[in-house]
């Protein structure tokens, strides 16, 4: 029977296909995007480029940390006018993917988060991403402005400089791939609506590879931070790993490697961590890449007072909540770990601040009950009080009906 | 124990090697074998025949991926194992149902890709997919999960998982048609 020959053919398929499937995170498309800029920018010759001298939107040249003014919590809740509802709309285009983990128990993995509940952070700011969203969900056109595309170029030179390239002309990938390229003997550099990519040599004795341990990849990170000090650029650079999620496979993996600047006030400690971190890749199976945010935080929507996380305990059982999960809230028993984090994917309309519940599901992950493992979902309540939101795509039971 | 040491111990013809790899893989290798042969006694026989035959592979081979390896080793076995039981009029009802979706991907024609052509040909036809797509593609081809396990891991409704599917072997008919060849 022929289908029989396919079927096994199927089976000698590239291993990458039969690891990736497994994996039970959500990529970025945007890690696609620019993984393929790279390889587009390692090709190209010099070529002139607009003149450019805006000042950078992500990196101030002049190394300044971020003054306390700009400092979220230091903007007070404005009484007069009232704060604006805000209209979360869900994506069409992006927002799929089931978000779990999978560990013989959840101990195994880290989850790390500079949030505590002791801070007591009181507001948090909402940030406006509407043109982004409508661009990718609505009229999938994802050309930027002229502004855009200069405020990219900048970042991009500004980053040569601190590499030493002389003279960087960045070169405008805008019929394929929306991104600005640059590459220089062993490093290539590229920019685009969302991130800020570096690709370097990987330091000697430092490795990124998805099944190393935690230690390998603590010693590596640090020892990357010495070597590329002023790429990194931060002052008070802290380390997140997170950790220990299994693939039905059986391996053990890696989630993210990141650095984020520790802040004067809890509350921009999170905003660091959440939006202007430092992300640590290993590229091409050997060389480094190092990812940094540049999304577009320039419109705040207002500074909301946070519910407490008995309120937002209270939610989930009111079955007021966010989830990838196929089942319902299963109990408050269920739940491992809390923490506030923004829920900051490039197609949302809003980033919004969110309690992040792990929950061990009680219906385990297809292939975890067989590896005789437990997986563990997520919820997400809103931080912010519900007379201010509306749109919210609740869990309605309909993923898998 | 971390992969490239269980490897290391084959290479040293050092049978805790197969203990190990036991230990390790051993549900996965059987879950894998169970989605094909419906059968825990015919799978346990399929995950002990994986660690012989990795025992006569490694060396000269050196996986990067000893999951995957193992893996395909096992799905291999199973296979065999399931023809013969189909032969036998006994095979696993969700087998036969992936053979039936496959048979959608078959073109008309005479000119019979070699094995060696056929991998390249369906790692060129995966890499064009979207992520998601593949990943379904390869979860429900590679590792037999039903529909409904598949929109759970994915996130997606069963009927879109079916939808994917579809598509996903009308599309693998036409790339076969252009590139000229059968199965």
């Amino acid at each position: 029977m022929k289908s029989t020959r396919l079927l096994r053919a199927i089976g000698d398929i590239d291993e990458g296909y039969v690891t990736e499937a497994t994996s039970p995170r959500r990529r970025s498309v945007w890690m696609a995007v620019g993984a393929i800029a790279a390889c587009v920018a390692v090709t190209l010759s010099v070529v002139t480029a607009t003149h450019l001298n805006q000042k950078p939107n992500l990196i101030d040249p002049s190394d300044e940390p971020i003054s306390p003014t700009q400092s979220p919590t230091q903007t007070k809740p404005q009484p007069d006018p009232p704060l604006p509802i805000i209209n979360v709309i869900p994506s069409t285009e992006g927002a799929m993917g089931y978000e779990g983990y999978i560990a013989p128990t959840f101990d195994d993995m880290n989850f790390p988060t500079p949030w505590r509940e002791t801070d007591k952070i009181q507001t948090l700011p909402v940030y406006d991403n509407s043109v982004m969203a409508e661009r990718y969900n609505v009229t999938h056109d994802l050309t930027p402005t002229e502004a855009e595309k200069q405020a990219m170029a900048a970042d991009l030179i500004y980053m040569a400089k601190k590499l030493g390239i002389p003279d960087p002309q960045p070169v405008w990938n805008g019929d394929y791939l929306p991104c600005y390229s640059l590459a220089y003997g062993d490093y290539v550099l590229t920019a685009d609506d969302t991130k800020l990519r570096v690709f370097l040599p990987m330091p000697e004795g430092c490795s990124l590879e998805t099944t190393d341990s935690y230690d390998t990849l603590e010693a590596s990170a640090y020892r990357i931070l010495e070597t590329y000090r002023d790429v990194i650029g931060l002052k008070n650079p802290r380390l997140a790993i997170s950790y220990g999620d299994y693939t039905i496979n059986g391996e053990q993996m890696w989630m993210n490697v990141q650095f984020y600047e520790q802040g004067d006030i809890p509350a921009e400690t999170l905003r660091n961590y959440c939006f202007n971190s430092v992300h640590l890749l290993v590229w091409n199976d050997s060389s480094l890449q190092i990812s940094f945010d540049r999304l577009d935080l320039s419109t705040v929507i207002g500074e909301y007072a946070l519910i407490s996380v008995e309120e937002a305990k209270a939610a989930l059982l009111e079955g007021y909540y966010v989830t990838s999960a196929a089942d319902p809230f299963p109990g408050l028993d269920h739940i491992e770990q809390v923490e506030i984090t923004y829920r900051n994917a490039f197609w949302d309309n809003v980033f919004l601040p969110y309690y992040k519940f792990y929950v061990e599901e009680a219906d385990p992950l297809p292939g975890a009950a067989q590896m005789g493992m437990k997986s563990y979902a997520t919820y997400y309540v809103p931080a912010v009080q519900r007379q201010y939101i509306q749109g919210l795509p609740l869990w309605d039971g309909s993923i898998n009906s | 124990m971390e992969d490239k040491r269980i490897i290391d111990l084959y290479w040293a013809r050092d049978q805790q090697a197969i203990r190990e790899t036991q230990q390790r893989y051993g549900a996965y290798c059987h879950s894998i074998a169970y989605r094909i042969l419906d059968s825990h006694e015919d799978s346990e026989e399929c995950v002990s025949d994986t660690c012989l035959r990795a025992w006569n592979t490694i060396p000269p081979q050196r996986p990067t991926r000893l999951a995957a390896f193992l893996g395909a080793i096992t799905r291999r076995l199973a296979l065999d194992r399931y023809e013969q039981r189909t032969a036998q009029k006994r095979g696993g009802a969700q087998t036969a149902l992936l053979l039936d979706e496959l048979q959608e991907c078959i073109p008309n024609g005479e000119n019979v890709a070699e094995d060696i052509l056929l991998k390249d040909l369906l790692d060129r036809f995966l890499s064009s997919l979207p992520t998601v797509t593949r990943r379904t593609f390869v979860l429900r081809y590679w590792y037999a999960y039903s529909l409904q396990e598949i929109g759970r891991m994915q996130g997606m409704r069963k009927d879109a998982v079916a939808t994917s599917l579809y598509r996903t072997r009308e599309k693998l008919k036409e790339f076969l048609e252009k590139e000229g060849v059968t199965v």
